[in-house]
């Protein structure tokens, strides 16, 4: 445990809250890829967060230690078939597969992770100037 | 001077209390979006003012916020948890500031 825990948990958070928005970039950013169908396609990437250490999901609830991220979820991936004979990668049928990503879900997901980054920033901030205080207590 | 100690020290568990409140609430926002995490709160108020009335010791304690939870299981209510952080750091401020004016006066009573 650090010696300013507020501090070191909020930072947890922005990782976290960063690694979900680089999911989301990547999401976005391959949300156009074509396959010939049988390839592998983009899978979509969801973060999965977790609290961390000792948690108020089992048992006495604690102080707590932050967040992390337990995994990266990938979607099934089977993508979805699109008839487009013009692209070269095209197969004898003309189609071609393309990642099955929703840009609005994406795009709202990014809303949200920017908020919590915010939130988390402030909290970082907020307990920089709490701790401070503490120790600026003099005789 | 038994008077400024026991403020010394009360103050003291105040600031303790105050800080694992922060980092409670530090905690419930971090966690903000993952499935099935459950808000707490810290509560040491009721205690000390009993303590301080009736004797014995005063602790804080963590708690469940119990909040309705949505439908991944979360129940932190982030508007409400950066209203209370915003409350914590001044409560924090307040404590510290009769800290520093608690030892000023015992420095003063010590060194004229």
């Amino acid at each position: 445990m650090s010696m300013f825990p507020s501090i070191s948990i909020a930072g947890s958070g922005l990782s976290v809250d960063q690694t979900w928005i680089d999911a989301i970039g990547g999401n976005i950013a391959n949300a156009q890829d074509t396959v010939t169908p049988g390839q592998p396609v983009y899978r979509e990437q969801s973060v999965v967060a977790a609290p961390v250490g000792n948690t108020s999901l089992i048992g006495q609830p604690q102080a707590g230690n932050g967040v992390h991220v337990q995994a990266i979820a990938l979607s099934a991936g089977k993508g979805v078939l699109t008839y487009d004979p013009t692209n070269p990668l095209a197969n004898k049928q003309g189609d071609v597969v393309s990642p099955n990503i929703n840009i609005g879900h994406e795009l709202t997901s990014l809303v949200e992770a920017q908020v919590n980054y915010e939130a988390d920033a402030t909290v970082l901030q907020n307990s920089d100037t709490a701790y401070k205080n503490v120790l600026m207590i003099k005789a | 001077m038994a008077d400024a100690i026991q403020t010394i020290n009360v103050l003291g568990f105040a600031l303790n209390a105050i800080n694992e409140r922060n980092q409670v609430i530090a905690n419930n926002i971090s966690n903000e979006n993952t499935p099935g995490y459950q808000a707490n709160v810290v509560t040491f108020e009721n205690s000390l003012a009993s303590a301080l009335q009736n004797g014995g010791t005063a602790s804080a304690a963590v708690t469940p916020e119990g909040l309705a939870s949505s439908i991944n299981g979360n129940n932190v209510n982030l508007p409400g948890e950066m209203a209370l952080e915003v409350q914590t750091n001044l409560e924090n401020q307040s404590v510290a500031n009769s800290l520093n004016t608690e030892f000023s006066v015992l420095s003063t009573a010590i060194n004229g």
